[in-house]
């Protein structure tokens, strides 16, 4: 039987193999497309941190301190002053043509009433339709502010006779470090990155996974399930180009795109790889039973279109899933993405072993493949035969009626 | 105008008797912006959940975080002894932030001495860097300066307790256009150009596809010769079945989910004319490329996230590389996005969307004559021998 097992599968695995060349949409699919559309972003991040983000002054008040914060906000990498202007109104039309993504007003008599004790005020206006930009601004104008706020307290108290070391602890008693563990430089790209790459994976595993039971054309018809003695063989040949050809890609993902685009990995690749590969096994498993249930083919791309889309919003990677409605939270937990990104953000920002992901893919995974094993079978064949049977009967009386 | 008209309903026939093409242009336009829209119905983000590690552990630092809990965007929900535990929980994405109080705060504070809290924030969930980290480094500046300046008063020394004395500064911030810089109120009025855009694409490539694959390219030609008469009636068809959903967006889903887009709806109709006219003209010459629906499902299927991050909606379109960013408008999507927002929601005039609305009327025009010389090249296709005998013999064009 064992001897039987491995003929079969190296029978069938040389088929597969011939059929791919003959018909290679698969390996471009489960290889070539997830390169290709990684590239494209790779490019478009390739600048991972935000810098030279142009603002416009409004220097109402024209003095040295207000020329000095200027000069100290160009010089921040993430800022840069593309203009200064006593004319609020050419800020306005700067920032309405997105040319310029905040407004910087330092109100008239702006030194004047600092030295009176009184306060100068400072206006920001940012551009709130660029989240990423408003965060870096907020940062970065906030900073130097605050900076510059202390610093003419402390030359107050050393004029009042204070030495500067007491100076300094009384103009800011608490200091708050800001760190971030894994990202030090808030590098926006490591952020966002990561999450989109890993779910255009899941996109070309199920993708490649929908000819598993039709033959090898695009619009192959009907499906093909084995007979018994063969089902176990003819199945893993059959997947076995396609998960090597996916653990490929996402070898090349971790040894390649993620390096090049700084994106730091802090535990062994052996965790990730294993991580990866229940990953792969569920998003092939996804595309598989698709293959296996629906009877249409371009309706089971189309479902796993309509699986693969939102995915990355459904993860809770960019509004968190706490916030999201109850049911639509309950559904991402369907979706292999969802915990595969769980168990993925400790392991490479912490190197610490995550308790849940691994789980819940394992689980994804066994209960998908158990259900394709059950619908393979003669329980699956005789659902598809009453399936047939009720659309026939509706059809018949529907035309009678 | 008969032809085109017979164009227009072969075209629209099409997509009403195919059930895969009819998921795509029935249910998708509104399914999608009603399940997204759902998603981001709470718009902000609030309670953002942080732990706390108070090495201190006196009433100074106790009411240092109860001032810090009390803020509209900040629940701490955790007291942690360690910063493994922090990581631990920050890893099990429980909390996504922590603040770490030092040892001797309190008496730092007392005795005029320097001290600094610190703040860990998730890695994986920078966009909540400013709603906790900046006003959790401002509730701890002001809660520095007033004790320090109660523990002065104590001691004899004289303080200013005005406002502008103890802050030569003020900052005031503001943010046009997302007052409250939610995410929902960013993302959703973006998202519905996305979704009908990525569709019409999608869409009118898939229906060209079937034709293609099903061998029936030259039924069009027994309708009418012309190929600048199929094109155009195949385009037009198109903008008047999508602008049926432009308007519902405008006039019913923009109201149920609170965007406001905010400009006439003239203004509106154009630049979604427009824009489906461009998406429309893309999906039209793409398609020819394409023998079977399904490839351009899963095919095209890898391009919605490189599209998504081209628009500048997510990531900042200037941050792109120069090569890239000029790239970006070979694709409708991006002027069509960038037109919608900049009229409706920084609600400038249609004047200061001038580059977006020509390059979206490039892109038609350019597209639309791809696809005629596509067209003009397949006509020119021998045909298959098994259907020689069916075109000799006469079609019945009503039948797809």
């Amino acid at each position: 039987m064992r001897r039987n097992f491995w003929f079969l599968y190296n029978y069938f695995l040389i088929n597969e193999t011939r059929k791919l060349k003959r018909r290679p949409h698969v390996a471009v699919i489960a290889f070539l497309m997830p390169l290709l559309a990684w590239s494209v972003l790779s490019i478009a991040f390739v600048n991972g941190d935000v810098v030279e983000v142009p603002v416009v002054v409004v220097d109402y008040d024209g003095s040295e301190l207000t020329r000095a914060i200027t000069n100290k906000l160009d010089a921040v990498e993430s800022v840069c002053v593309a203009l200064v202007t006593n004319d609020k109104s050419i800020a306005d039309s700067l920032i309405k043509s997105n040319k310029s993504f905040a407004t910087i007003i330092f109100e008239p008599d702006f030194t004047k009433k600092i030295k009176q004790g009184k306060g100068g005020s400072t206006d920001i206006v940012v551009n709130g339709f660029n989240m990423i930009y408003s965060k870096v601004l907020y940062k970065a104008i906030a900073q130097v502010l605050l900076d510059e706020s202390k610093n003419i307290q402390i030359r107050r108290l050393v004029d009042k006779g204070f030495s500067k070391k007491e100076a300094s602890l009384r103009a800011t008693p608490i200091i708050t470090d800001i760190f971030a563990p894994g990202n030090p430089y808030f590098n926006y790209a490591i952020y966002l990155l990561p999450g989109m790459l890993l779910s255009i994976l899941q996109m070309s595993c199920s993708f490649a996974a929908i000819w598993v039971f039709r033959e090898e054309k695009e619009t192959a018809p009907g499906r093909i399930t084995p007979r018994k003695g063969y089902k176990t063989p003819w199945l893993l040949a059959r997947l076995t180009p396609i998960y090597l050809l996916s653990l490929m890609a996402a070898v090349i993902l971790f040894s390649v795109f993620f390096p090049l685009l700084g994106i730091p990995i802090n535990t062994g690749y052996g965790k990730i790889i294993l991580l990866t590969n229940l990953y792969i096994i569920a998003s092939i498993g996804m595309g598989s039973f698709l293959s296996l249930i629906l009877s249409n083919l371009v309706t089971a791309a189309q479902a796993l279109l309509v699986i693969n889309a939102p995915s990355f919003v459904f993860s809770g990677y960019t509004f968190p899933r706490w916030a999201m409605p109850e049911a639509i939270s309950k559904f991402a937990e369907l979706i292999p993405l969802t915990h595969y990104l769980e168990a993925f953000f400790p392991l490479f920002l912490f190197g610490s072993n995550p308790e849940r992901g691994y789980v819940q893919l394992t689980i994804i995974a066994l209960v998908i493949w158990a259900l394709i094993i059950i619908l393979m079978g003669s329980v699956g064949s005789k659902m598809r035969d009453w399936f047939r049977e009720v659309f026939q009967r509706r059809e018949i009386n529907s035309v009678t009626k | 105008m008969k032809e085109l008209l017979s164009i227009i309903k072969r075209e629209l026939r099409k997509v009403f008797l195919d059930r895969n093409l009819a998921l795509i242009f029935f249910v998708a336009p509104i399914a999608y912006p009603l399940l997204y829209g759902a998603i981001y119905l709470h718009k902000a983000e609030e309670n953002v959940p942080i732990a706390v590690l108070d090495r201190d552990n006196t009433n100074l630092s106790r009411s240092l975080v109860r001032e810090i809990d009390a803020h509209q965007n900040i629940a701490v929900t955790q007291i942690l002894h360690s910063e493994d535990e922090i990581i631990k929980e920050m890893a099990k994405e429980n909390i996504h932030g922590a603040i770490i109080i030092p040892q001797n705060f309190s008496e730092n504070l007392k005795y005029g001495r320097k001290t600094s809290v610190q703040l860990l924030i998730n890695p994986g969930r920078l966009l909540v860097l400013s709603d906790i980290g900046l006003p959790i480094s401002q509730i701890v500046t002001t809660y520095g300066a007033k004790v320090t300046a109660s523990a002065l008063m104590k001691k004899g020394t004289p303080v200013l307790q005005e406002i502008g004395y103890a802050q030569p500064v003020k900052i005031n911030f503001q943010y046009l256009f997302n007052p409250y810089l939610t995410y929902g109120d960013l993302i959703l009025p973006g998202l519905l150009i996305i979704i009908i855009s990525q569709i019409i694409f999608i869409g009118v490539a898939a229906s060209q596809a079937k034709e293609w694959g099903m061998n029936n390219w030259r039924d069009q030609f027994l309708v009418s010769r012309n190929i600048s008469l199929i094109t155009a009636g195949k385009l037009i068809s198109y903008i008047l079945f999508f602008i049926i959903y432009a308007l519902i967006y405008f006039i019913f889903l923009a109201p149920f989910y609170h965007i406001g887009y905010q400009s006439t709806l003239a203004s509106k109709l154009l630049i979604a004319t427009l824009g489906i006219a461009a998406s429309a003209s893309f999906g039209l010459f793409v398609g020819t490329f394409f023998k079977h629906r399904i490839t351009v499902f899963v095919i095209l299927g890898f391009t919605s996230y490189p599209f998504f991050m081209l628009t500048g909606f997510a990531w900042p379109q200037n941050q792109l590389l120069e090569a890239i960013k000029y790239f970006s408008y070979l694709f409708p999507l991006v002027p069509f996005l960038q037109a919608i927002m900049k009229v409706t929601q920084m609600q400038n005039s249609l004047y200061f969307a001038i580059n977006e609305l020509t390059i979206m009327i490039v892109q038609t025009i350019l597209y639309s004559t791809l696809f005629y010389f596509r067209v003009n090249k397949i006509k020119k296709r021998k045909l298959p021998k098994d259907f020689v005998t069916q075109y000799i013999e006469g079609f019945d064009h009503k039948t797809i």
